[in-house]
């Protein structure tokens, strides 16, 4: 199922290249072992045969954009998540519109290793993974297994809603009949939360791998590093993770697209994304607004209307 | 190390009574850097400052927290008098202990407490405050009043007259507004044309004042002082340079019968028109869409007609672009549609018009020349039935608020039809009657004791035609019973409502609009004729509903404003403004667009990480613009890199009065 995708990627990027339209086209290579992939910059058109696409493409590669794209012409291949990062980061000027050529392809959902082990797939022997309709499918030694897509994906693939992207210049692939699950709210009272949330923060070694993965994150010195302000510490305890990881949840207030890339790239697992998931659901409740879904909606949080609903009637 | 000096106000028993100020200050002498603390009954007595001034001299203060009220009443005060004895005014601090604690607490125990920990924050604060300075804005001494109604021909004229250049704009072909529209006006009964025309006339001939008739504000920039207004003056098809008013060409204009806004379709007016005889400026405008030069490609009857050779097919809306220092709003109201009401017949019945079409029936320039006739069949009526609050105070089709005037012009209006015909019997069906003012109340009992104006307490639920009558039926609340009269005419007191693109022009002006569009003033009490965004003034009854008495008198208050604002050689910048650090800004843009002032501007700078010798890269980051912010700090609270920063309340200092708590209860 990934195969033809995979091919309409290459001959794109192959056009794009040959033109001379983009001097870079940033995609998804084979990785270190099957159920991984990794981030390939192609700059010759012979080379695009290193370009792939199947469900272990996780990687939001948008968060290079801010880096590379200001001053080059570069094109981009993207999921409908990877597509918001883009609209945020065209909002929010880090990247300019026409400095991009997009390569979109529609998206059943994307495993990563602790998905799979979830759904209690042994990494070892995972020789291959594709799509079927609304299945994974796992190729192993002892052939292969098919996994219903809501068991096998990121939680954050489970709950999507956008199949396609929402910018590109072409799309790949057709639209894939898979049903989101809906977002509950986060559970338990504000103590509970407090005491789940404590116990989640004391495990935070604060790497910032979370924030260097985020397309939403490209400020120059985060407030975390700032040292003429202390607003954390560097002292390694629960309080000061905790001021980062609010911080970092504040700051994607209506920005975060859902991509799942800061909890896939956390080394000590920490569920960050329900906390993104639960700011976003807020958001939505009280502004109607999805971020990332077009250029000229204005962000909910940027900009100020006196008939704004007040959070503390809601 | 900071040498901090902690005085504690009693504010005589306002805060005495309820906190233990001594044990505050006791409390603040042991706090970091606090090397002298004391209470005082009345701070902001000049003995209470004398004793600031001598411990800042005795105890080498270089800071000074004071504890007593908001810093919104007093800050200025205490800035003032650290200042006589050198030091920075702005190494003043005030601990709100009153309105934040002892006003809103009654346990004197923990509200001495809570006194404790602000003053300990505070202290913590004013340890890291930097010295601040203002600076010198230069100023344009040239107003701009947006409306030429009473409201802007009042404001101009006293601009005017005290030597300052004013630019008059208005939207339709001639100054005046809706008063030039009226017949009498309530309580004097003075003529409206007779007291309005020569204050016109005035503007026209005044040295100081352009009037740009015909035109509109289409985009408007910078800050106070220093405003830059475009305006598209629309093409009238007409050299003004060379007009001389003589009528030639809409006497002789051969598109006929299209209906006269002035005259509130009742009356008609040609293809090139004056809309009234008084016109300032009296030169004729093309009504384009309706001109058979324009619509058929030719004719040329004015143009081969005037003798002046003043007409011109070709002329084209000009944009001018205007600097000014200030600028006032008195763009006016709109009346509220009628139609929209069944029960009064959905605007369909001739005989069932609003109160500015009955001015126009009344005035003698109007379309019957002050004859009152109805407008169905040009009978003289015998009855009227006047109707009050048809869209105000009526949350289910108009507005909630009372338009205010509608009593007065009932009455007036009932007096009028009465002095004019005698025998004419006058129905006034009011909910309440509303007469504050000067010499309001004693115009309505003349109404209707010395004119025998029929006054009926009630609401009138229908309004229909029967033989040649309008049937208005209603209930009369007093008596308790349904009452019906037959009127030749019903007179509805449309509610006043904001002019449909007032939201629009406050968009443009980066003012603010309330609930209904209404301009919305800087405070309601106490700012009445200023608006939020320092340099625009607010007049009339674009504000809010008014007559004519309170129009001038906010017109004139908006222009002393204005003189006020004038009379200084430069203006003085607030230090505690926002300023972005460029080093670690981003350029998102998100200060610039939840500024409410829009003070910030996206400028390009060198890139000086990514530029070489030979090849320079650019960045892009915001820039605040030191005249236009206000402080407020939203850029600050909203910056994701911590880049936009407002002076005074620097993050340090924030987190310095956060930590300040956290070891008080730590």
């Amino acid at each position: 199922m990934a195969n033809e995708v995979e091919t309409k990627i290459r001959e794109e990027a192959k056009k794009l290249l040959e033109s001379g339209e983009v001097t870079v086209v940033i995609g998804w290579g084979t990785g270190s072992a099957a159920f991984k992939t990794t981030p390939v910059f192609v700059e010759k058109p012979e080379d695009v045969e290193k370009l792939v696409w199947n469900p272990a493409c996780t990687n939001n590669l948008a968060v290079y954009l801010p880096q590379v794209a200001q001053h080059a012409k570069v094109g981009i291949v993207v999921k409908p998540c990877d597509s918001r990062s883009i609209v945020t980061l065209i909002q929010e000027k880090q990247v300019p519109k026409e400095n991009l050529k997009i390569i979109g392809v529609t998206c059943p959902g994307i495993v990563d290793d602790a998905s799979l082990k979830k759904a209690g797939v042994k990494l070892s022997e995972v020789q291959g993974l594709d799509w079927d309709t609304d299945c994974v499918v796992v190729g192993a030694p002892s052939g292969k297994t098919k996994l219903p897509i809501t068991d096998a994906v990121k939680e954050g693939c489970r709950t999507c809603t956008q199949r396609t992207p929402v910018i590109s210049d072409v799309t790949a692939g057709s639209v894939p009949a898979v049903n989101p699950v809906p977002i509950e709210p986060m559970e338990g009272t504000p103590e509970e939360r407090r005491a789940y949330w404590a116990k989640q923060f004391e495990r935070c070694i604060r790497c910032y791998a979370c924030r260097q993965v985020c397309p939403s994150c490209y400020c120059a010195k985060c407030f975390a590093d700032r040292n003429d302000v202390r607003w954390t510490n560097k002292k390694a305890d629960t309080s000061e993770a905790w001021m980062f990881h609010m911080g970092r949840a504040m700051h994607l207030a209506g920005r975060c697209v859902g991509c799942g890339e800061c909890e896939r790239a956390c080394p000590m697992e920490l569920p960050i994304m329900q906390l993104n998931r639960e700011v976003q659901r807020r958001v939505e409740a009280l502004f109607d607004f999805v971020p990332g879904m077009d250029i000229e909606t204005a962000p909910a949080l940027g900009q100020f209307e006196p008939e704004d609903p007040d959070p503390n009637e809601h | 190390m900071a040498r901090i000096g902690v005085f504690v106000c009693h504010c005589g028993t306002n805060i005495a009574k309820t906190v233990d100020v001594e044990k505050a200050a006791q409390a603040a002498a042991n706090f970091p850097d606090v090397v002298y603390a004391t209470d005082y009954k009345y701070m902001c007595s000049e003995p209470g400052q004398n004793l600031i001034k001598e411990a800042i001299r005795e105890h080498k203060l270089d800071r000074v927290v004071v504890a007593a009220c908001s810093p919104r009443l007093h800050e200025p005060t205490f800035q003032r008098c650290i200042a006589q004895e050198g030091l920075n005014p702005y190494f003043a601090e005030m601990a709100n202990i009153r309105e934040h604690c002892s006003w809103v607490h009654e346990d004197r125990g923990q509200a001495t407490e809570k006194a404790i920990d602000i003053i300990a924050m505070l202290t913590a604060k004013a340890k890291r405050n930097e010295p601040l300075f203002t600076k010198e804005i230069p100023l344009t001494k040239k107003a701009m009043v947006i409306g030429g109604g009473v409201a802007g021909i009042r404001a101009a004229l006293d601009i005017a007259d005290a030597g300052y250049k004013v630019v008059l704009v208005e939207k339709t072909p001639s100054i005046g507004g809706r008063m030039a529209q009226y017949d009498k006006t309530f309580p004097t009964l003075d003529c409206a044309a007779c007291i309005l025309t020569p204050m016109m006339v005035d503007c026209a001939s005044h040295p100081n004042i352009e009037i740009m008739t015909y035109s509109e504000v289409e985009e408007v920039s910078g800050y106070v002082g220093n405003f830059k207004v475009k305006v598209r003056k629309r093409a009238k098809s007409v050299d003004a340079s060379k007009c001389t008013g003589c009528g030639v060409c809409y006497e002789k204009c051969v598109v006929k019968g299209l209906p006269n806004p002035f005259d509130e379709g009742l009356g008609t007016r040609r293809a090139i028109y004056v809309p009234f005889p008084q016109a300032v400026p009296n030169i004729p405008v093309i009504d384009r869409e309706n001109c058979r030069q324009f619509t058929k490609g030719k004719c040329g009857v004015c143009e081969k007609m005037c003798p002046a050779g003043a007409i011109r097919y070709d002329q084209e809306d000009e944009i001018v672009t205007e600097d000014v220092g200030a600028i006032v709003v008195a763009t006016g109201f709109d009346l509220w549609d009628y139609s929209k009401l069944g029960e009064y017949g959905y605007g369909k019945y001739p005989d069932v018009i609003s109160g500015i079409q009955f001015e126009r029936l009344m005035n003698a320039s109007g379309p019957t020349e002050g004859k009152i006739k109805r407008p169905s069949d040009g009978k003289v009526p015998e009855s009227v039935v006047f109707i009050s609050c048809v869209g105000s105070r009526d949350d289910e089709h108009g507005y909630p608020y009372c338009s205010k005037v509608c009593c007065m012009y009932n009455a007036k209006h009932a007096l009028l039809l009465k002095d004019k015909l005698h025998d004419a019997k006058a129905y006034v069906f009011y909910m309440d009657i509303r007469a504050n003012g000067k010499g309001y109340e004693e115009f309505v009992r003349r109404t209707i004791e010395d004119y025998g104006a029929n006054y009926i307490r009630g609401r009138v639920s229908r309004i229909f035609p029967e033989d040649g009558k309008m049937v208005v039926r209603g209930a009369d609340t007093l008596l308790g019973q349904p009452i019906e009269v037959k009127a030749d005419l019903v007179v509805l007191a449309t509610a006043m409502q904001p002019q449909p693109d007032a939201k629009d022009l406050a968009r443009k002006l980066g003012v603010s609009t309330d609930q209904y569009n209404w301009f919305a003033e800087a405070h309601p009490k106490l700012r009445p004729v200023e608006f939020l965004t320092a340099g625009i003034y607010v007049a009339g009854a674009c504000q809010y509903p008014k007559d004519i008495p309170d129009t001038v008198a906010q017109a004139s208050g908006a222009a002393s404003k204005v003189t006020g604002l004038f009379s200084k050689d430069a203006l003085t910048s607030e230090p505690m403004i926002a300023y972005i650090n460029e080093d670690t800004c981003v350029g998102c843009g998100l200060c610039a667009s939840v500024c409410p002032f829009t003070a910030i501007d996206l400028v390009e700078v060198v890139d000086r990480a990514k530029s070489t010798r030979e090849h320079q890269v650019m960045r892009t980051v915001a820039r605040v613009n030191e005249g236009i912010c206000h402080g407020c700090g939203t850029c600050a609270a909203g910056c994701r890199s911590m880049s936009a920063k407002l002076r005074g309340f620097e993050d340090t200092q924030i987190l310095a009065e956060i930590e300040a708590l956290a070891n008080v209860h730590s």
